[in-house]
């Protein structure tokens, strides 16, 4: 009760975060490197099918999971967990206790990713899209997770600020989605599976909300730190906030089940309507950053970090509206189970969540310490690759899968046909996650530099204190 | 909103409804679905794959077939608010399967791959529609020595390049120097091969049942016997 009432300084609580968040930063950029060099590989075996085809563990089947789940765990999560830390840190300001087992939680974390990443090109992945880790990794992702997760929580818990603001609802609330989704998914697919196409919902159900009730709400809250900071003024509606917040908890869990799969109809219609629902709630969400900020895009232009969230978050609207108008079932219908899936799965993760993480780093690492105050090199062009990237990565395939859905409606065409139209789009697919990886290049070697001037001034801070304490010493 | 336990629990409340909802529901409706009685034989579907699909699965899944290829046939039409809507274009149009296909279809099976993408065709009967075993044999081996154009992936890494002492043997490939083959050698197949191929094979939904009868004519996309009417849930298990 006591500490409570001292006040700490937010350099204090920098201080304590540093060691655990750069940690993560400089591995989750690693794990955002690995997966868009394994994205860029199976972008281009997509259309040059004889491109690394000679070894098992690069076939086209193991290279895109393995991407998807470097990106998923090893980036999106790893970021997304070290935002939260820092948010609850700061907004409640608290010291981050258990800075210890928190490091040993993080290593946990990327060994299993590690494991997973490598359990999938080596031919263990699951089969289940989303959840394709093998049981031998999941198991150290869950405990890692409860490890990271409980101590965050618990400097929830021991906040000394305690009035909440948006931001926290969604770090809460995700914290608390994310391994009940995690252990639905692990307990009925891998461990004791479940019978027929009960698979395929629950695969379904829990892939939907790893995006959409973990990793999205994360990018959000950082998204309404951020954005309110750089217009320096307040939120600009907390009663539009709490809408969309409770919209996106209340609904946003059903998705998923697109309306043709052999599952019983209720199924696919429950999901037609949250996805419609999470529209709404993207929206508000949108709505109210573009209030906050107002005229302010040109200021937030000149952030290194505010662009890549703005962007991100224009990509996250995009997405929603995609997402409801394919819920129409004459523009979903052919559009489905065609390029246009994996064109929208990148326009998220690619688009919205990287965007957003990556500027959570840009704009939280330098200010972690007085020492990394010297700006990053070379974040303009970062930010160009990654988002035209992420847009290339998706746009195209997006229209191809519709091209492809009206070529196979066109009788004179055979399939091969049908799917060699769609080449050029794969083409600047390819492109586009070429672009994406020189993006995670530059953000790579920014972190890695970041942790660097850390370690040194940190050995050097340290080699100080243990002089003057020899110097006191001797005096005494 | 100052409030944590209160968020807490609202959250934590209503995504165990979104849970019980969709999980628990579905569990309760599908989770003891039985193989159905086929009216004309009265033998059940579908049987178990034999032991050597079961392998081939194995490989299936391992290699990842299933980001290529979906193993579902949709319906041609469906009415919705009491108009029948047609979609061009459709599967059984395609001759990816004479009936769309429904929950019973997949009960032995685990992972059920569905798949998501379609860069090759849908494979839920491509058991029925190309039964030849060499030729698969050799597709997965070069796929554009069979079929020009393609864009699948060789999977060379499920067979073995051995030089020919003596006599060719019995299982080697037809496949020549175009696919890369030099003289006085030959391929075979590994044992993941010849699995992946019965399963493959053994890749059949076409059995007409009661939820989902074959049109009379499968080729008719304007058949409405195809059609599915919405707020029908397949009667399963009965
Ligand atoms: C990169 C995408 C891709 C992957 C991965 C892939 N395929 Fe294909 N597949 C295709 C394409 C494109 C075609 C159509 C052209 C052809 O027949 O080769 C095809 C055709 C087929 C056909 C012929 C279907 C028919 O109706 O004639 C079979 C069988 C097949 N694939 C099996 C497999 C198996 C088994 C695997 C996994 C070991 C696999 N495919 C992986 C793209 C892929």
């Amino acid at each position: 009760m006591e500490a409570r009432e001292t006040i700490v300084s937010p350099a204090e609580i920098d201080r304590s975060s540093r060691a655990p968040l750069l940690l993560m930063f400089v591995l989750a950029a690693a794990w955002l490197w690995i997966g868009s060099l394994l994205g860029m590989i199976a972008s281009i075996k997509m259309h040059a099918p004889a491109f690394l085809s000679d070894v098992s563990w690069l076939t086209y089947g193991r290279v895109r999971p393995a991407s998807t789940n470097a990106f998923v765990f090893g980036f999106a999560s790893q970021a997304g967990m070290a935002v939260a830390l820092w948010l609850v840190a700061r907004l409640g300001r608290t010291i981050v206790q258990g800075v210890l087992f928190i490091i040993v939680g993080i290593i946990a974390w990327n060994v299993g990713v590690a494991l997973g990443v490598g359990g999938v090109l080596m031919g263990d992945g699951t089969g289940y899209e989303a959840f394709e880790f093998p049981r031998y990794a999941s198991a150290v992702l869950m405990v890692a997770y409860l490890i990271i997760g409980a101590f965050t929580l618990m400097m929830f818990h021991e906040r000394r600020e305690r009035a909440l603001y948006p931001s926290m609802w969604y770090v809460l609330a995700a914290l608390c989605w994310f391994p009940w989704v995690y252990a639905t998914a692990q307990f009925l697919l891998v461990f004791s599976t479940v019978r027929g196409v009960l698979q395929v919902i629950v695969a379904g159900w829990a892939g939907h909300n790893l995006m959409s009730l973990w990793l999205a709400p994360l990018a959000v809250s950082a998204a309404y730190y951020f954005i309110p900071k750089l217009a320096n003024r307040p939120l600009h509606s907390r009663a539009l906030a709490i809408f969309g917040f409770w919209l996106l908890a209340i609904f946003g869990a059903h998705g998923g089940i697109p309306s043709g799969t052999p599952a019983p109809r209720w199924v696919a219609a429950v999901s037609d309507v949250g996805i419609v629902l999470g529209l709404i709630s993207i929206l508000a969400v949108a709505t109210n950053l573009h209030r906050t900020l107002e005229r302010g895009y040109a200021r937030a232009w000149n952030d290194p970090g505010a662009k890549f969230v703005i962007v991100g978050c224009g990509a996250y609207v995009a997405l929603g509206l995609i997402r409801a108008v394919c819920v129409i079932a004459s523009v979903g219908k052919p559009a489905g189970l065609t390029l246009a899936t994996l064109g929208v799965s990148q326009l998220f993760l690619l688009g919205f969540v990287n965007l957003v993480f990556a500027g959570a780093i840009y704009w939280i690492a330098p200010r972690l310490s007085e020492s990394l105050r010297e700006p990053a090199s070379f974040v303009g062009l970062n930010f160009w690759t990654a988002s035209v990237g992420a847009a290339l990565a998706s746009g195209p395939l997006i229209i191809g899968g519709i091209v492809q859905g009206q070529a196979l409606g066109s009788p004179a065409l055979n399939f091969i046909d049908t799917v060699r139209r769609t080449i050029p789009f794969m083409g600047m697919a390819t492109l586009g996650a070429t672009l994406v990886l020189v993006g995670a290049t530059i953000l790579l070697v920014n972190v890695s530099r970041w942790v660097c001037l850390a370690c040194c001034s940190c050995s050097a801070s340290d080699k100080s204190v243990a002089r003057s304490v020899k110097i006191s010493g001797r005096r005494a | 909103m100052n409030y944590g336990p209160f968020i807490f629990l609202g959250v934590l409340l209503s995504f165990a409804v979104s849970w019980f909802g969709v999980i628990f529901g579905s569990v309760l409706q599908l989770g003891s679905v039985q193989p159905a009685t086929v009216a004309a034989t009265g033998g059940s579907y579908p049987t178990a794959r034999p032991g050597a699909a079961v392998q081939g699965r194995d490989v299936y899944r391992a290699n990842g077939c299933a980001y290529c290829h979906t193993q579902q046939v949709r319906a041609e039409a469906e009415i919705t608010r009491g108009k029948l809507m047609k979609y061009r274009g459709g599967d059984v149009t395609q001759g990816w399967g004479s009936r769309p296909s429904v929950a019973p279809d997949y009960i032995h099976d685990q992972p059920v791959m569905l798949g998501s993408i379609r860069l090759g065709q849908d494979l839920a009967n491509v058991g029925v529609r190309q039964t030849n075993e060499i030729w698969h044999l050799t597709h997965l081996y070069d796929p554009r020595a069979v079929s020009p154009g393609s864009l699948m992936p060789s999977y060379r890494f499920l067979f073995e390049k051995r030089e020919i002492i003596g006599e060719r043997s019995m299982d080697a490939l037809p496949v020549s120097a175009q696919s890369g083959v030099e003289a006085g050698y030959e391929i075979v197949p590994k044992p993941e091969a010849s699995a992946l191929v019965a399963y493959l094979l053994s890749l059949r939904a076409d059995e007409p049942l009661f939820e989902a009868p074959s049109p009379e004519k499968p080729k008719q996309a304007a058949d409405v016997t195809n059609a599915v009417p919405s707020g029908v849930t397949p009667a399963i298990g009965k």
